[in-house]
């Protein structure tokens, strides 16, 4: 089963999003902050993260952190607003796998979610 | 007729008390409409606009932190890593230790990697002696600067921030504040949308964290105070900045920035000559002469206030604390009015001089005496039987409802 | 209170006291205080309540809409050739204009952050269900924000018509409106609509020009003809403005106009210049190398 946790302020692309990836198999679990996206990740346990970076109480960053250093190693992906090279180079830092901004095509950020999940099948 | 000093000096209070009564009233009823103006205003405005777009471009302005610290020991390491969380491009936050008599450096040097730095200080304002100035060697903590000097106060640790600083715009904190995310982009998108007149100062709304849930350095709950004292106080700051504040911003009369979370152009503050070390009301007399310099200077200016909580502080919940802080501001208050007593129905300051001084002065400082002699004489007329009993019960009714249409309601 | 009475201005409003004080009507004025007082609380209450109720209502439209247009997008992924479709329930719905509102902010969200076929679809429902004339409506609004959100509504839409009305209002007396204009022109046609900056006589706040910088990056550098133009203008915002622009993408035909720039009598403007003239000497290095 192929969990994927999708933290997004903006309530329409979270809903586009969590159609058009449960369309595609995958079980999803969605919220809007940081906090709620923490205890998700407890709870939900999920595979991968998709996350943007300035979201209410916990930045995406510090999401990132803690996805990383999970029991689980939860992969992330993200999705952030502009290009910036600063925080970019900072995501990759610390671990993140693919990093998209917006605009963003759907199709394409389905694409990077399974290739991540299946590098992670992979040992 | 025959007129006796008896009648004179009843009738002097009376009507004294009636015509400050209704001269304060018919103020809060100015302040309360055109605080709605503004906040309608505002929330058009931020509706409309995208501020993200600030983080990451090289154009936004240079911002420094100062944060200046003393025997904050206990909670100085959570205090740094929740400035250091915060998203902005050109960024330097710097703490600074006043003398204190704990470990707080120690602490500080062993969590964040430090070491001492030789840097040139410009001494553009007088300080204390600064000791060191430390820097990371961690690439994760670059945007930290420590400063370790004397202890000379709240205001002359800023100064000693300031003359160290390298933005555009100074952001003035207290240490164990909690910062919203995006509170720096809001607090500087006013220096920025300069239309015509120089925004040399924003403040923002600074609330009450008493019982709010933190973690990480994050606010994540809000709750109101169980402590009945920081329930009134938590009343008190949404009435006086989203009333009070919004009103003076937009009539640009606004003489007081919260020491907690203020913004400043460092040029201005710099040719003013920084923060005044000799009054316990540091915040509050800085707005005062950046104002009154540029009035001298005939440039157009703005001190803008920002509807929106940006900064939440732990208040006071015991008695002879809170005393001591309201103790604190109006000694400030009046040491400032009365080192700017040239503005006094001055009009060569404008609305500063003949609106924003009077008004401080009145109904903010005398105030108080005001009104203890006001219950003072109410208790008197009361004891020797000069109470018009019914009138007084209008009068109270009106005063109530009027006091309870003030307030904001909880929902 | 005897001197009271006789400050008051006429006989009528002396009686009128005098019934106020007596203790008869006072018995009744508690009451009245106390009935008016419940009514001003009923008022209170009223208004939130209606104003849940209006939440209530909103929430529910937008959560339909947000499901059908999530529905819709995917549809579309997994058919590509299968036209969408609107359900009766949504298209009755639609036909208030407080619904089509709502349903233009979504709209106008997507488009924003999405790209591809969604993003096209996105702008065929904009037309299809004609919420062009909702935008019409909103620039020809006396309430300025209403304009800026018709802005908004016209470049994230790629209504390349209203261009006109966009360059129109550019040199708006409302820094919002003007702000908006300017950013919508630079976002449709990139650096060909800075034309607008020689018609400009307010000013361009910084604001505006992170904005504009910002959004030409998005486009394909073009030499900058005009410059001569406009560093020439009166407007010293606009001349800043220009500078930025060499100093983004450096030309060195201009090397000479810039250094006059630093004798300007405006401090910004020489500011800007010396900025300015850095970066071009270090990319005339750049090029010798």
């Amino acid at each position: 089963m192929k969990k994927l946790l999708i933290v997004e302020q903006e309530a329409v692309i979270l809903e586009i999003l969590n159609r058009r990836f449960s369309a595609d198999g995958w079980t999803i679990a969605c919220c809007s902050d940081g906090k709620s996206a923490m205890e998700l990740m407890d709870t939900f346990c999920p595979n991968i993260l998709l996350t943007n970076i300035l979201i209410p109480f916990y930045s995406g960053i510090e999401l990132l952190q803690s996805a990383r250093s999970h029991a689980n190693q939860i992969d992330v992906v993200v999705l952030a607003l502009l290009v910036d090279d600063a925080v970019k180079t900072q995501c990759f830092d610390m671990g993140a796998v693919a990093y998209l901004t917006k605009p963003f095509d759907l199709e394409e950020l389905l694409q990077t979610v399974n290739t991540v999940y299946h590098q992670q099948a992979q040992p | 007729m025959h007129i006796s000093w008896e009648t004179i000096f009843s009738n002097f209070f009376e009507y004294g008390l009636f015509f400050y009564s209704v001269t304060l009233l018919s103020c809060y009823i100015g302040l309360s409409f055109f605080s709605m103006r503004e906040l309608n205003f505002y929330e058009r405005k931020t509706r409309a606009s995208d501020f993200k777009v600030l983080a990451p471009s090289q154009q936004a302005p240079s911002i420094s932190i100062l944060a200046p610290a003393f025997n904050e020991s206990a909670t100085i390491i959570e205090n740094i890593k929740s400035l250091l969380t915060i998203y902005y491009n050109d960024l330097q936050i710097i703490v600074i230790n006043d003398g204190s008599k704990d470990n707080s450096i120690e602490k500080m040097v062993a969590a964040y990697d430090l070491v001492k730095t030789e840097m040139e200080i410009p001494g553009l304002i007088q300080t204390k002696p600064v000791k060191a100035i430390y820097k990371s060697t961690n690439a994760a903590y670059q945007r930290l600067l420590v400063v370790d000097k004397e202890n000379g106060g709240k205001a002359d640790s800023l100064n000693a921030g300031i003359n160290i600083a390298s933005g555009e715009i100074i952001v003035c904190v207290d240490v164990d504040c909690i910062l919203e995310q995006d509170a720096l982009f809001k607090i500087v998108k006013p220096f920025l949308e300069n239309a015509g007149k120089r925004v040399i100062a924003t403040g923002g709304v600074v609330r009450i964290a008493n019982s709010c849930v933190v973690e990480h350095g994050k606010l994540v709950k809000v709750n109101l105070p169980k402590s009945f004292l920081a329930k009134m106080q938590a009343l008190e700051y949404i009435r006086s900045f989203l009333l009070g504040r919004m009103a003076w911003s937009r009539l640009n009369g606004l003489l007081l920035i919260s020491g907690a979370f203020g913004a400043f152009d460092k040029s201005i503050v710099i040719a003013c000559g920084g923060y005044n070390t000799n009054t316990v009301g540091e915040d509050m007399e800085l707005v005062v002469r950046m104002r009154r310099y540029m009035h001298e200077q005939g440039l157009p200016y703005a001190v803008i206030y920002i509807p929106e909580p940006l900064c939440w502080t732990e208040a006071p919940v015991t008695v002879k604390v809170l005393q001591r802080q309201r103790n604190r501001w109006t000694r400030g208050t009046i040491e400032t009015l009365r080192d700017h007593r040239k503005l006094f129905f001055n009009p060569k300051f404008g609305l500063l001089g003949m609106l924003s001084y009077p008004y401080w002065f009145f109904f903010e400082m005398m105030a108080a005496p005001i009104e203890f002699f006001g219950i003072l004489f109410f208790v008197i007329m009361g004891i020797l039987g000069e109470i018009n009993w019914p009138v007084f019960g209008w009068f109270f009714a009106f005063i109530w409802s009027c006091a309870f249409s003030f307030q904001p309601l909880p929902f | 209170m005897e001197l009271f009475n006789d400050i008051a201005p006429s006989i009528a409003c002396n009686n009128l006291l005098n019934i106020a004080v007596s203790v008869g009507f006072l018995k009744n004025a508690v009451i009245v205080a106390l009935i008016s007082c419940l009514i001003v609380l009923l008022v209170i209450l009223a208004f939130v309540l209606i104003r849940r109720i209006k939440r209530r209502i909103r929430h529910r439209f937008q959560q339909l809409f947000r499901r059908w247009l999530a529905d819709a997008i995917v549809q579309l992924a997994l058919n590509p050739n299968q036209a969408f479709v609107i359900s009766p329930q949504l298209t009755k719905l639609l036909q208030k204009r407080y619904h089509r509102l709502l349903a233009l902010d979504e709209l106008l969200i997507c488009k924003k952050y999405l790209k591809g076929y969604a993003m096209t679809m996105v702008v065929q429902l904009y037309e299809q269900l004609e919420l062009r004339k909702e935008t019409d409506q909103k620039l020809k609004s006396s309430i300025w924000s209403r304009v800026v959100r018709g802005i908004q509504e016209i470049y994230v839409f790629d209504q390349y018509d209203a261009m006109d009305q966009l360059f129109a209002f550019a040199d708006d007396d409302n820094p919002y409106i003007r702000s908006e204009a300017h950013f919508g022109v630079v976002n449709l046609q990139g650096f060909e609509a800075l034309r607008f900056l020689k018609q400009v006589r307010n000013s361009l706040s910084d604001w505006d020009q992170i904005n504009l910088l910002h959004q030409l990056t998005l486009f394909e550098a073009r030499p900058l003809v005009e410059m001569p133009e406009w560093l020439a203008l009166e407007n010293k915002s606009v001349v800043v403005f220009a500078l930025k622009l060499l100093e983004a993408y450096p030309e060195q035909q201009y090397y000479e106009l810039v250094k006059a720039c630093l004798d300007n009598e405006d401090l910004m403007v020489q500011k800007q210049a010396s900025r300015c003239l850095d970066k071009m000497d270090t990319w005339i290095k750049q090029q010798k190398d």
